[in-house]
């Protein structure tokens, strides 16, 4: 059982915050937005609204997730506020080629997957990412969004969908159970 | 394969070159998005006015008072209330205001203070979503206004009699601006702000700079949005404001710091982004910032213009200007309150320690977030 500190945390501590989670934090950032300028500055804006809510967390420990929720948060607000929308192309473009070791895992490291996402609607988007690279489940991913456990069922069976028809048959996708469309998903739904 | 895409997308981002994180600026603008941070509920301002919002735990070492501490300002006035209050500002131990050389007691402790031409508003919460507004003129005098009790917090005019705020509506930003002498709201404006929502208020406070007919608005996608709110008239500027003084406005730019005339026609000056917090003067020329180097906030003036930097030793980073135009500080230990001119020469005011105890000292201009 985690123990609950009973101070809060020093500036000291959210230093380290910052330079243990930015990576991980960078890297989710960039399929989110596409973009690596974006995505550091998505990053930093997390860190920053995580600094202002730095005195009330008790447990340091669990400040990273806390700043992934709320970078997922910005992240959302922005697709809300710009042109975030899906970015059409013929194919997906390819990335080089870094150290595949046969043609298959060649042709899989070829695929850029950050062009893929950009092509999937904000929300379906934050669902793969969050499900798919960030491992949350159905539950803390609609925790993360702020939607219902059914939404995300079903934007991520509407992403995977959509991801099919991008990357062909070549890649397998995840099955996902029949979808369960919320009619009271709330105002992110 | 079930974790096919998993894989796939681990492949496309996991050995992508990270940039170097700059905890310093992240500090920088949580900050800034602390010190304007709504008021929570359940604040209980009391214990956090020594740590005061801007992250004084930073600073260290800044080194003891030069040789100018507790020299008297050349230039302080010997009488009349308004130009002690312009030149000395306004703070508060406990439930003592002191304005200019003025100290009046408040029906509790304030958690705000904001400064405007007429006196100081102090917002005095009662509990969850409830505060009173107070004005306290320089003379002492005391009138409670009628600001809607549900306004979390305000910010004021250094230059005229008028505070202002903004609600969260439906995907729009709602501008009050009220002036305090007549005590009525005299402007408003309607912002348009995609995906704001009452039901997501209380999480973070829109600032609403007042600059003389103007009010200045920041967005999230760092642009901005000026309001004549006289009319009504709004309009959209390509830079979130930091602060706004005298047609001056200062942004954050990707490397650094930029001041142009509040119109967005030219460019004033910069600062580097070993600087944070710049804080304009009254009269647009100066700028209250912290230097930043591995270590340790270093606090002093800049000129707008890109003039040297000049350390004023001994301040904490919670700094603010007072009408007049001098940096309102207190010591580095806390227990007392320091005002400086732009030359450097400062006056230390001591404070009543009983209240300090309990308190700490809370100074105008500055959201204390517990």
């Amino acid at each position: 059982m985690a123990r609950i500190a009973s101070r809060a945390p020093t500036e000291d501590e959210f230093v380290e915050l910052v330079h243990a989670a930015w990576p991980s934090l960078y890297r989710t950032g960039l399929l989110l937005v596409g973009d690596h300028a974006l995505a550091e500055d998505l990053v930093q804006a997390a860190l920053a609204k995580t600094y202002a809510h730095w005195h009330q967390v008790r447990e340091p420990a669990a400040a990273r997730a806390y700043a992934r929720r709320i970078m997922v948060n910005t992240a959302t607000s922005w697709f809300r506020r710009r042109s975030f929308g899906e970015r059409p192309t013929e194919q997906v473009p390819d990335r080089p080629a870094a150290g595949a070791r046969d043609e298959h895992d060649d042709r899989l490291r070829r695929l850029d997957m950050v062009a893929a996402l950009a092509q999937l609607p904000p929300r379906q988007r934050a669902v793969v990412v969050l499900r798919f690279y960030e491992d949350l489940s159905v539950r803390e991913t609609a925790a993360a969004l702020g939607v219902t456990d059914g939404t995300v069922k079903s934007q991520t069976s509407l992403a995977l969908e959509r991801l099919r028809a991008i990357l062909g048959d070549e890649v397998a996708l995840p099955a996902e159970g029949p979808a369960t469309y919320s009619t009271t998903g709330g105002p992110h739904a | 394969m079930p974790e096919q895409l998993t894989d796939l997308l681990h492949a496309s981002v996991d050995d992508v070159p990270v940039p170097h994180p700059s905890a310093y600026d992240i500090l920088g603008r949580g900050r800034s998005l602390r010190r304007r941070r709504r008021v929570a509920t359940g604040v209980v301002a009391a214990v956090a006015v020594l740590a005061a919002g801007l992250g004084g735990a930073l600073v260290h070492d800044l080194g003891t008072p030069d040789s100018r501490d507790n020299q008297e300002i050349a230039d302080q006035p010997t009488g009349g209330a308004v130009e002690a209050y312009d030149q000395s500002g306004a703070w508060v131990v406990g439930d003592q205001l002191t304005i200019g050389q003025k100290t009046v007691t408040l029906p509790q402790p304030p958690t705000y203070l904001a400064q405007t031409s007429a006196g100081v508003v102090a917002q005095l919460r009662n509990g969850p979503g409830d505060s009173t507004f107070v004005l306290v003129r320089p003379d002492g005098t005391q009138t409670t206004l009628t600001i809607p009790s549900t306004t979390f917090t305000i910010n004021g005019d250094l230059s005229a009699p008028r505070v202002a705020w903004v609600d969260d509506g439906d995907d729009v930003l709602d501008l009050h601006v009220w002036d305090v002498e007549a005590d009525r709201e005299v402007g408003n404006g309607t912002i348009p702000a995609p995906g704001t929502s009452p039901a997501n208020s209380g999480q973070f406070l829109t600032p609403a700079f007042l600059d003389g007919d103007s009010a200045y608005v920041g967005a999230d996608d760092g642009t901005g949005h000026r309001v004549r709110w006289a009319t009504g008239a709004v309009s959209t500027i390509e830079h979130a404001p930091f602060s706004v003084r005298n047609d001056v406005l200062a942004w954050q730019a990707k490397d650094g710091w930029a001041f142009d005339d509040a119109a967005g026609n030219r460019q004033l000056g910069v600062l580097p982004r070993e600087f944070h917090n710049p804080l304009l003067s009254p009269d647009g020329r100066f700028i209250a910032v912290a230097r930043t180097n591995e270590t340790e906030d270093r606090i002093g003036f800049a000129t707008v213009s890109g003039g040297e930097f000049t350390e004023i030793p001994g301040l904490r980073i919670v700094s603010v200007w007072t009408p007049g135009g001098r940096m309102l500080s207190t010591s580095e230990d806390g227990t007392a309150v320091r005002i400086c001119t732009t030359s450097g020469d400062c006056e230390t005011r001591a404070v009543d320690p009983a209240g300090l105890a309990d308190n700490g000292i809370l100074l105008a201009d500055v959201l204390n977030v517990g």
